[in-house]
């Protein structure tokens, strides 16, 4: 147990920088005088602060062996001195006339090279390189200190000359930067890691804080340091301990954030130490400033975000495709695509597999949830590709998926549904996929029903049916027997007068169609019927879905056709 | 002859980095203040080469040297009579006793460091880096960090306490094995 004064270490430390008063200087002498303890101590330290000094120009942290590094700037600093104090040394010049290469036969002649003429050379060559070399590495550059680097790119452009010799690895100085497009991600010496999406306008102002001016990030500080990590944008200040959080900045200066872990505080001031007001907030939460910098809680969309965990899938949609192909789109749709009311991609979240997430937002109320009371659970089964779920309903279990009613979701028309579905077998397959009803109330349902389905004129078709309870018929399509094993992409697109049904990204068949002029906030229904208590089981779905996309609008048949080469397996 | 020079060059260079820690630790038990240390240590150096001649093989470098920046400490203090900490002779003997006696174990200190500095927080390591391998100040290194130049200082501080306090651990713990 230490019996020296706290302020021990203090007053060494104020000795060594020069700093101490006269009060410290003499407490300090006192107490060596007195204190054997204090002696080792203060010897221990001189030892160390030894070690840490000299390596003035050498790294403190990468080198391998404690004394076998390049020699540090002391030791060239004595050089240097000692070779303006050197002798001049007098060099015969010689007496031969020299020959010109020109004019020289081509029989090549070995010329004689004085050894102390080359070793000057060479000497002389050496320290030139070495002055050039330690030039242009030595940490004391006039230009700054890194506050970080850039750990990897993926597709990156850099706009200007703030990218123009950005390489993975390059360290990373104050100053602003561009990303136009892809992705960079920097690991600041303060600890943060921060992935930036482009197009995205930043600025990186210390190792702990950078100033977000448009565009898209998500910071991660898991593990590191206990000091605060700060994004700045235009309207807006946040402040980090710990956690990961993704901040998106618009043209016009509004702010929007969701924290992913941990907890975050945003501040209604573009400057972290000025502001009036703020909000904490937690996991799961999001908020927004807008352009006065007005602070609200906001719903935002986690999957308008890449993080840095999810960086490898736009490294590997250029090399491998498939999965990453399609993951790397949808990513993209999210962000580009406002009417994207709803988006079941399949995902499953390992923390509660009960659960359907939406990836196109709108909170935890447009969620799907497996199971309801009396009806049964359907299972996650392999998708469209190994790294990729997807659900299995099977007909006369009764297994559904709810969403709980939700205006966002209970529209008419413009409309598109799209989903990828699977038939493992033959003799029975399809049914009701989608319903969006309360009671005898439909707002949308899209099906495919099998020959084995009770009424004739349904058999082998497809469904789409809007119905008010007054009699409203629905639309039964051409007849289309789908193979087994084999995955496929419907879509229905419905303008309020047409209907259109693609497979596989091509217009199957289009007609007139009278749905619903006005709508209510109905349940969305996947998988089993659910007709106010009326149980139909040849209509349940059989097979297995992998992906489900709501649209507040009419898609283009080239949108459709997008959708299909971008998912298909 | 130059190719004898070169070889003396390479010998005394090789020598002088290896020890250039316990020369400079030396220097500092008398001097605690690392500006006037340096220029010490740079006028004792320099004069270790102007006498390197009369170093022979298998004479102990270490004792050579401390023999010779000793004389540059007595100058120093002749040169510059206001020393900022003022230690008795008894002190000062005490101290340099005391140098001398932890001398051999620098190497061990320093791997012992190494392994401290990577058990520091990545902020702390950066400010390490700041002011050791950049040689910034403490205003500069606040400016860095976003801490005022005393927070800094008093972080220098807290990083110091604790990779003194690890190396000792980790001596010992390397010790008892």
């Amino acid at each position: 147990m230490s019996s020296l004064p706290n302020e021990f270490y203090d007053w060494v430390l104020a000795e060594l920088y020069g700093l101490a008063t006269d009060e410290q200087t003499s407490q300090l002498a006192a107490l060596l005088e007195t204190s054997p303890q204090a002696r080792r101590e203060y010897i221990d330290f001189l030892c160390m602060y030894a070690h840490l000094h000299r390596r003035k120009g050498a790294s403190l942290f990468l080198e391998g062996t404690p004394d076998d590094s390049l020699l540090n700037e002391n030791t060239w600093q004595l050089l240097a001195e000692e070779e303006k104090k050197a002798e001049a040394v007098c060099v015969e010049r010689s007496s031969e006339e020299p020959v010109r290469a020109a004019a020289a036969p081509t029989v090549s002649v070995r010329t004689p090279v004085s050894k102390f003429s080359l070793y000057s050379l060479l000497a002389s060559a050496a320290a030139l390189i070495f002055l050039i070399a330690y030039a242009y590495l030595s940490p004391l550059r006039t230009n700054g200190v890194a506050v970080g680097r850039l750990q990897r790119t993926v597709n990156a452009v850099w706009r200007d000359a703030s990218g123009r010799h950005l390489s993975d690895g390059s360290e990373l100085y104050p100053g602003p930067m561009h990303l136009v497009k892809g992705l960079a991600e920097i690991v600041l010496e303060g600890g943060a890691t921060v992935l930036v999406e482009g197009p995205s306008a930043f600025t990186l102002e210390t190792p702990v804080q950078m100033y977000l001016q448009e565009g898209r990030i998500v910071a991660s500080m898991k593990g590191a340091g206990k000091q605060a990590f700060v994004v700045r944008s235009p309207t807006a200040s946040l402040v980090d301990y710990g956690t990961e959080f993704g901040v998106y900045v618009k043209q016009n200066g509004q702010t929007e954030t969701y924290v992913y872990e941990g907890s975050v505080q945003i501040r209604d001031s573009s400057d972290p130490v000025k502001f009036a007001k703020s909000m904490l907030l937690k996991a799961g939460q999001g908020a927004a400033a807008d352009e006065q910098g007005r602070l609200a809680a906001k719903a935002v969309n986690p999957y308008h975000f890449v993080r840095p965990s999810e960086a490898e899938v736009f490294e590997q949609a250029s090399k491998i495709g498939g999965y990453y192909r399609w993951r790397s789109w949808v990513y993209r749709l999210h962000r580009e695509d406002p009417s994207l009311a709803a988006h079941y991609f399949f995902e499953r979240d390992s923390n509660n597999p009960e659960r359907l997430i939406n990836a196109a937002g709108g909170g935890a109320e447009r969620e799907g949830v497996f199971g309801d009371v009396g009806r049964d659970k359907p299972a996650w089964v392999s998708g469209r590709w190994p790294q990729k779920e997807a659900v299995r309903f099977e007909r006369g279990k009764n297994q559904v998926i709810l969403i709980g009613p939700q205006a966002g979701l209970s529209f008419g028309s413009p409309l598109t549904i799209s989903t990828w579905v699977y038939f493992p077998d033959n003799q029975h397959w399809g049914g009701h996929l989608i319903s969006c009803r309360e009671k005898h109330r439909v707002n949308y349902q899209f099906s495919l029903f099998d020959d084995r389905y009770v009424y004739n004129y349904q058999k082998t078709r497809f469904e789409f049916r809007q119905y008010d309870g007054a009699g409203k018929a629905g639309f039964y399509s051409q007849p289309f027997v789908p193979q087994s094993g084999v995955w496929y992409h419907f879509a229905a697109v419905y303008d309020g007068k047409e209907l259109q049904i693609y497979v596989n990204g091509d217009l199957f068949q289009t007609a007139p169609y009278e749905g619903l002029k006005e709508t209510e906030p109905a349940e969305i229904i996947l998988g089993a019927m659910k007709i106010d208590g009326y149980v139909l089981p040849e209509g349940d779905f059989d097979g297995v879905v992998d992906e489900l996309m709501i649209f507040r609008r009419c898609l283009t048949s080239g949108e459709i056709r997008e959708l299909y080469e971008n998912g298909k397996p | 002859m130059p190719e004898e020079k070169e070889q003396n060059q390479e010998q005394f260079l090789r020598l002088l980095m290896l020890n250039d820690k316990r020369i400079y630790a030396y220097i500092l038990s008398f001097v605690p203040n690392a500006a006037d240390a340096d220029d010490i240590m740079q006028e004792a150096s320099a004069v270790m080469w102007r006498k390197f001649s009369s170093f022979t093989p298998g004479m102990d470098f270490v004792a050579w040297a401390l023999t010779i920046a000793r004389y540059q400490i007595l100058s120093y203090f002749k040169k510059k009579k206001s020393k900022k900490l003022y230690l008795s002779e008894v002190l000062a003997e005490s101290l340099e006793q005391e140098m001398v006696r932890v001398l051999p174990e620098m190497d061990l200190r320093m791997g012992a460091m190494k392994k401290c500095i990577d058990k520091l927080a990545q902020m702390d390591r950066y400010i390490l880096k700041l002011r050791y391998e950049k040689d910034l100040t403490l205003e500069n290194i606040g400016a860095h960090i976003s801490k005022s130049t005393r927070a800094t200082y008093y972080a220098l501080v807290r990083i110091h306490r604790f990779l003194l306090q690890c190396i000792r651990q980790t001596l010992a713990e390397e010790a008892a094995r």
